[in-house]
């Protein structure tokens, strides 16, 4: 197996995985959102924590789903210029705004572990639910590591390939 | 050098392909560098800050419910029912197809699924009925934006987000606009359908009429458990799109059948994505808008064009004009999430009526959907339909015009969007 076969192998798998976390979190919030406004209006009581739930698990199905979605080449972008470039700059448009994006990630990774570090010594909990507030917001931490992985391995597996433009790809979802 | 870091680094770095959310975390460290408003932990806070919003909640749950009613049989059964009924008028399958995109629009929030939901059923027929195809194919292209217009709409969401205002107040003044527009393209349609002598097909017999509303009685109840839940007070917009998810997904796997519990998960997983891709974008701006508030910029741009001495219509025109730009260039949530906070504070200052600013940035932006030559509608259907794309741009034409004329109506005459407000108040 190529090198480049093996790196799409462990990017498919990442994305995978993270993509089935994010659908377990969607399902999640839907159930908590209907059982608690099911309780609310018909046994005329809801649970307190049921916001606080539903909001840490919108941060994992965002952060998650963006690692997928990083891999797979699918964020919102400007793809009209580029696509117009002559090969030779838009090669090097795309490799060094990878890199760039990395960089900046892997920045604000660094920024990210000291907030998430002090909520962990702290032992800071939310309100209702009383959960530990490392947890999400770690998941901010973690979403950053791992989209700027994602991104260098996407340039490593698939070198400066434009991803598939936005609307072909919409339409083959509709589809 | 503010207007350098604010303005022209984003700008270069979209054009160059870099993701937009990633343009923004870029502008937002940078920025934040040149200026020492604050240490960069600042942005790991607003990231999670913005995400952490009850409101927003609402946007993966009426894009799941959305995926699940386009692909279960909901939407398809509300359609046919629309075809059904509105007949015995001339163009009356053309109008049913803007009615089946109104509809459409009133359970979803996505205009690339309602053209490709309406298409895949109206194209054909349309076509059958001597409209032709480039004028069907245009026509679903133009009338699938009205899902932007008419609530539940995610742009709605991310702006009264961005600019701190009411879900369910922009729901409602989208409302009479979203009618209007269907209401004038009907008209238009009809004229056409005159024009190229479609005749008036026969008038549906009333059993065939009951036989379509109880085939399609659950889909009808989607919209009005939607909006009537709203409206009612009964759900927040939160609630009322979590509601419609277990609807939509009891429906389609229960009553219809049409779904399997795998393709539930299937569907949940291609939500997912689409999901991802737009809140991540919402976090990062979130990040970008703190830094713009924090910074000034916004005041120093609102006296530069209080220096200006405009008058509020002249203000509105440029901007409509600059909102019509960037919408064919870039789609609605990036480009609400960008402008929002530079733009509120200049029409606050010039006494315009945040909702009635959100609904004009609405309308603009869905027009920029289609808006030659990059609206992405039209590179959809190109793909969806395989019709070329000059044929395309030359088809679009009078719809264009249309939404042109409305959004004139919208943006000068605010007691369309704001007269239904006084209800709710």
């Amino acid at each position: 197996m190529s090198f480049s076969a093996t790196l799409i192998r462990i990017g498919d798998f990442i994305a995978n995985a993270c993509v089935i976390i994010a659908t377990i979190a969607l399902f999640v919030i839907v159930l908590i959102n209907g059982i608690n406004v099911f309780s609310r209006y018909f046994l005329g009581d809801a649970w307190s924590w049921a916001e606080e739930a539903m909001l840490f698990l919108m941060v994992l199905l965002v952060f998650a789903g963006a690692a997928t979605v990083t891999w797979r080449g699918g964020h919102m972008r400007l793809d009209i210029f580029i696509e117009r470039m002559p090969s030779a700059y838009r090669k090097t448009a795309i490799i060094v705004t990878g890199l760039f994006s990395a960089a900046i990630l892997g920045l604000l990774a660094l920024n990210s572990f000291q907030v998430v570090s002090l909520l962990f010594r702290f032992n800071q909990k939310s309100a209702a639910l009383e959960f530990p507030m490392w947890i999400p917001q770690g998941c901010v931490l973690a979403g950053f590591v791992l989209i700027a992985f994602m991104i260098l391995l996407r340039l490593a597996a698939y070198g400066a390939a434009l991803p598939k433009p936005e609307a072909e790809a919409l339409a083959e979802h509709m589809q | 050098m503010t207007a350098l870091v604010f303005v022209a680094l984003p700008v270069s770095l979209i054009v160059f392909g870099m993701p937009i959310f990633c343009v923004l975390l870029a502008a937002t460290t940078i920025g934040l560098l040149y200026t020492q408003v604050g240490p960069l932990t600042a942005i790991h806070t607003a990231v999670f800050g913005n995400i952490d919003s009850f409101p927003l909640l609402a946007i993966p749950l009426f894009i799941f419910a959305g995926d699940v009613m386009s692909r279960g049989g909901i939407a398809q059964r509300l359609i046919e029912m629309i075809l059904t009924v509105i007949g015995g008028i001339r163009g009356s399958l053309g109008v049913a197809t803007i009615g089946s995109a109104a509809a459409f629009g009133a359970m979803s929030g996505s205009s690339v699924a309602c053209v490709a939901a309406i298409g895949k059923i109206t194209i054909p027929a349309l076509e059958k009925n001597g409209y032709g195809r480039n004028f069907a194919v245009s026509m679903v292209t133009a009338t699938g934006v009205i899902d932007v217009i008419i609530p539940p709409s995610i742009p709605m969401i991310v702006y009264a987000v961005a600019a701190q205002q009411s879900v369910t107040l922009l729901f409602l003044a989208g409302i009479v606009p979203g009618l209007i527009i269907a209401v004038a393209l009907a008209a238009y349609v009809m004229l056409r359908a005159k024009a190229l002598g479609i005749p008036v097909g026969p008038r549906p017999k009333i059993s065939i009429i009951f036989e379509s509303i109880r085939r399609a009685i659950w889909a009808i109840f989607a919209p009005v458990l939607i909006l009537g839940g709203i409206y009612g007070g009964i759900f927040t917009p939160t609630e009322a799109a979590g509601v419609a998810c277990i609807y939509a997904v009891l429906v389609s796997v229960l009553i219809y059948r049409e779904l399997t519990w795998g393709d539930i998960w299937r569907i949940g997983m291609e939500s997912a994505t689409l999901i991802a891709q737009i809140m991540v974008l919402v976090a990062a701006a979130g990040a970008y808008g703190w830094l713009i508030a924090t910074s000034g910029f916004p005041a120093h741009l609102v006296s530069f064009i209080d220096g200006l001495k405009l008058e509020p219509w002249l203000l509105l025109l440029v901007i409509n004009l600059a909102l019509l730009i960037v919408g064919s260039v870039l789609e609605p949530p990036p480009a609400i999430l960008v402008l929002t906070p530079l733009l509120t504070p200049v029409v606050a200052k010039a006494g315009i009526d945040p909702i009635h600013f959100g609904l004009v940035v609405t309308v603009n932006l869905a027009i920029g959907l289609f808006l030659p030559p990059f609206g992405l509608n039209l590179f959809a259907s190109n793909a969806l339909f395989k019709t070329p794309l000059p044929t395309l741009y030359r088809g679009v034409v009078p719809f264009l015009l249309i939404y042109l004329a409305v959004l004139v109506l919208i943006t000068y005459v605010p007691a369309i969007t704001l007269v239904p407000l006084d209800w709710m108040r």
